[in-house]
């Protein structure tokens, strides 16, 4: 029961401490570099028409700072991508969500049924699994965006190098991308990620899933029903297991 | 008939092989390394040996002298003697002479080699003998010196390594000659005599050869007298500069310009020893050819090396080198020599890099034991897109670029107590700027200024010494143009409006640093609108003697055109391409390497504030304060980044947009059902 007369939430173990310490540097590192790289951006011109010079960006401090904590971020998000690939070829946990997440037919269908519940021409909701499919379009937008990026990232520190093997690879083409591939990336973490999963109205103003790992029961059988209805099934299978257990120890 | 044709040809075949063998013979030739000395007989212009003892004895002719035993009509269509020729091969854009006049405010860059950005000086009204006498100060004579502009050069070169050939090729085409368009100047040539090729100028060993005498004689208009006095076998009495075009020397030799011949100079057969080197010394070459770097922040001359391979000891001539024929090597990529002969050897790369050629040959490097670069951990695209000298040569670039006053701009070798730092015209160095192939080479570069004529698109320049004739009324200017257009004498009232009354009465000295800045600001104001003020009257005075339908006056300078306004009141500026800066490359002075762009960090160019794309360059401008056309050198270096780049850049826009769509028409079909459900009352 509850403590204030509502009834209390039952919650269950979503992500594990691997995920989350891995989201958490994930999510600091990007938003470390979307702010150092924003000063980057305006210094190199790169919005277009506006252009702040070294001495008029002066007054939030020198360039060079920016510039050096944006590479120290940039390290720490190529270090984690390094660790994710060991972390899902190694450990058991990441080999099972890997297989979660990998893209399914199911995941294109649920897209037109969601679509189409979304303008009325279904009643329900596809029935999701563990994984949504927005959810995995967030996943592997991470891997483009961060090859593009830390690509491109290291051949505008170490320009010596593509110049020097991949002369197609040139400073503009790198800075450009790297620019560009940025703004998208920055968009859809403030405006989608963000939507799905604290904005939305269901969940605004937002979760501590990212924190906890755990979700409610409800939620699970809202959002994830295929994976709550195996759950349900595994922990009856269980219960069985354990009684007929009991019953044989009798 | 085949038989009498051929018959008739065999001998005018025999005839033309003696008459070439004959040619051939003229010229001496010892084909040895070690150099003649040349104790030798001097020959006027007639021809005719020089006596000494004679009191009227005519210059000495360096073309008769010297061609006794030399091919002088090859020489003559060297490099530095070929200008108004028009087959001649003119290469890339090079410095050009300056026309200035601080009367006017006027400074045209003029060459005959029709550069673009130049001007041809016949094409503004300048005759060659008025071109001589303001500018032979710092050519070797020949060339327009000795004919009129606009003769037809050789049909075709001469063989590789036949220099000796070309004299007659030359020959030949010399005999297919335009008509020179009448010129009154013309006449004065019988008073000056004609400005040969000055061998001495340039061959001469020791260091008595006075260029400073050379210039003088320029100056008197004793062009034919030039030469005998450079070389200091005379004394000249008088001046061509005060006898009438139809002076006779015959029938007042008392007033005829006098050699006055040192006799110790000659022994008893009448041989005079010249002192004469094959290679040209570098004072020589710098005679013409010497920079000073003049504006706020350049070092002083003594704190820096010169140029490392002259301190290594290769000199001039020995990369700007030629044979018989004259034609410099100019020494900068992809040159032709108009001998055909291969001259890649003396550029930069052909010296410090084993070249292979189309055929897939190897020419080595190393001449002059030129180390090979080692360019560690530079990649390679440098080299594509920059010349050596972009790193290695000139003043390294600075926030502002530095002022360069040159021999031929500004007649450094004259000795003189009025030089000036300021004195016209401004050049501006380096400024960094893609040339057509692509490659970035440094630069130095001039903003043209001048009075002219606008007929629809088209400017032309209008002589500043006429110009001036009508425009002294309107502008008033006695010497410098800069200074005289904007002097304004403030009044009482002007005072007292920028400092108040009791602060105008005392005296400027006791004028705070602030008031002082008001007062100069109000002065630059008032002298700014005196300017302006003053174009327009000129403009008026020059549209009313104005006798061609169509065209009107206008001024320009540092990269801005000025007219009268549409209401005929004030003078308007607007922007014009004939106001756009000349420029052209240098290769001088070249750096040590440890002193090269980019030997410090990568990030001496690759960084958003790198002098090589942020240097300033500002219009040279002849009015003092007023605003000038201000120039990042990134604006002479557009981005030609490869089309694949623009695409890559345009499908990620395409990408970006596509996606935030995409995931934003998600968001809102989500919030669109759940609204429906709201409403519907089936939660959200």
């Amino acid at each position: 029961m509850t403590t204030k007369g509502k009834p209390e939430k039952e919650y269950v173990k979503r992500f594990g401490w691997q995920f989350r310490i891995q989201h958490g540097t994930l999510a600091l590192s990007v938003i470390v570099l979307i702010l150092t790289g924003i000063p980057l951006w305006f210094n190199l011109g790169k919005p277009g028409h506006i252009w702040l010079s070294q001495e008029e960006f002066g007054i939030f401090g020198d360039i060079e700072i920016y510039r050096q904590i944006h590479k120290i971020a940039g390290v720490v998000l190529t270090i984690l991508a390094i660790y994710h690939l060991l972390y899902l070829a190694l450990s058991r946990e990441g080999r099972r969500e890997f297989r979660e997440l990998f893209p399914r037919i199911k995941d294109g269908i649920d897209l037109v049924q969601n679509m189409m519940y979304f303008f009325g021409l279904r009643k329900q909701r596809p029935k999701f699994g563990r994984f949504t499919y927005y959810e995995k379009f967030d996943y592997w937008a991470v891997y483009w965006g961060v090859v593009i990026m830390v690509g491109t990232g290291l051949a505008l520190w170490f320009p010596e190098v593509p110049a020097k093997y991949f002369p197609w690879l040139t400073f503009g083409l790198a800075l450009e991308v790297h620019a560009d591939e940025a703004l998208l990336a920055a968009m859809a973490i403030i405006i989608w990620h963000f939507y799905n999963v604290h904005y939305n109205p269901s969940r605004f103003p937002g979760t501590l899933l990212w924190y906890h790992g755990k979700i409610s029961k409800d939620e699970m059988m809202h959002e994830h029903p295929l994976e709550f209805a195996e759950m349900v099934k595994a922990e009856i299978e269980e219960a069985e297991e354990e009684a007929e257990a009991a019953v044989d120890e009798e | 008939m085949a038989l009498c044709l051929v018959a008739g040809l065999c001998p005018l075949f025999v005839l033309m092989l003696t008459l070439d063998a004959v040619a051939q013979e003229n010229f001496k030739e010892t084909r040895s390394r070690s150099q003649y000395v040349h104790h030798i007989k001097i020959y006027d212009a007639d021809g005719l040996e020089v006596d000494p003892s004679d009191p009227n004895a005519k210059p000495y002719s360096p073309k008769k002298t010297c061609m006794k035993c030399h091919d002088y009509k090859s020489i003559a269509h060297g490099y530095h003697f070929s200008a108004a020729q028009k087959a001649a091969e003119h290469g890339r854009p090079g410095e050009p002479w300056v026309w200035v006049d601080g009367r006017t405010g006027s400074q045209i860059p003029l060459s005959y080699r029709g550069w673009p950005g130049t001007y041809k000086p016949q094409d503004l009204g300048m005759s060659r003998f008025r071109f001589l006498n303001q500018f032979a100060r710092h050519m070797p004579g020949g060339g327009v010196g000795e004919e009129p502009p606009g003769l037809i050069g050789p049909k075709e070169a001469a063989k590789p390594g036949d220099d000796s050939k070309l004299g007659t090729a030359i020959d030949a085409a010399l005999t297919e000659t335009v008509q020179p368009p009448a010129d009154p100047d013309e006449a004065r040539f019988k008073v000056s005599g004609n400005l040969e090729i000055d061998c001495m100028l340039c061959h001469s060993a020791g260091r008595s050869y006075s260029h400073e005498k050379w210039m003088k004689q320029i100056e008197y208009q004793n062009f034919a007298w030039a030469a005998t006095a450079g070389v200091g076998l005379a004394n000249i009495k008088g001046a061509a500069k005060s006898l009438p075009d139809d002076f006779d020397a015959k029938a007042t030799p008392e007033k005829a310009v006098k050699s006055h011949y040192k006799k110790y100079k000659f022994d008893h057969e009448n041989q005079v020893f010249f002192d004469i080197v094959r290679t040209p010394s570098n004072n020589s070459c710098y005679a013409c050819h010497t920079t000073r770097m003049v504006r706020e922040g350049s070092k002083p001359k003594w704190t820096y090396d010169e140029d490392v391979h002259v301190r290594a000891g290769i000199g001039c001539a020995d990369c700007h080198s030629n044979g018989i024929s004259h034609h410099t090597v100019r020494g900068f990529e992809g040159e032709q020599h108009p001998t055909g002969q291969p001259v890649e050897s003396l550029s930069c790369r052909g010296c410090h890099y084993d070249e292979e050629g189309d055929d897939g040959s190897v020419k080595l490097g190393g001449r002059f034991g030129a180390p090979k670069p080692l360019h560690e951990n530079i990649p390679p695209i440098h080299f594509e897109k920059m010349s050596c000298t972009t790193c290695h040569s000139g003043p390294s670039p600075k926030m502002n670029t530095q002022w360069v006053q040159t021999a031929m701009a500004h007649s450094l070798g004259r000795a003189t107590q009025s030089r000036k730092d300021t004195d016209m015209p401004n050049i501006s160095t380096p400024v960094f700027i893609k040339g057509e192939d692509g490659v970035t080479y440094p630069h130095r570069m001039m903003w043209p200024a001048y009075w002219g004529w606008m007929k629809g698109d088209e400017v032309t320049p209008m002589d500043p010494i006429s110009a001036n004739r009508t425009l002294r009324r309107a502008t008033r200017v006695l010497r410098d143009f800069r200074i005289e257009m904007v002097k304004v004498r403030l009044s009482t009232a002007d005072k007292e409006a920028a400092l108040g009354k009791d602060r105008a009465k005392v005296s400027s000295k006791e004028w705070t640093e602030d008031e002082q800045k008001k007062i100069d600001a109000l002065t630059r104001t008032k002298g700014l609108e005196e300017f302006e003020k003053k174009l327009a009257k000129g403009f008026e005075l020059l549209a009313k003697g104005n006798k061609e339908d169509g065209r009107v006056p206008i001024y320009v300078a540092a990269g801005k055109a000025w007219r009268l306004n549409a209401k005929g009141e004030k003078a308007e500026e607007f922007e014009h391409k004939a106001a756009e800066p000349y420029a052209w490359p240098f290769a001088h002075d070249v750096r040590p390497a440890r002193q090269s762009l980019g030997a410090k960090s990568c990030i001496e160019c690759h960084a958003t504030d790198s002098l090589i794309w942020n240097s300033e360059i500002v219009g040279d401008i002849p009015v003092n304060g007023a605003a000038a056309s201000t120039k990042s050198m990134g604006d002479y270096q557009p981005d030609d980044a490869p089309v694949y780049v623009a695409m890559t850049n345009m499908a990620f826009k395409f990408l970006i947009i596509g996606t935030m769509a995409g995931l934003l028409l998600h968001i809102a079909g989500d919030l669109f059902r759940r609204a429906l459900n709201q409403i519907s009352g089936k939660g959200p």
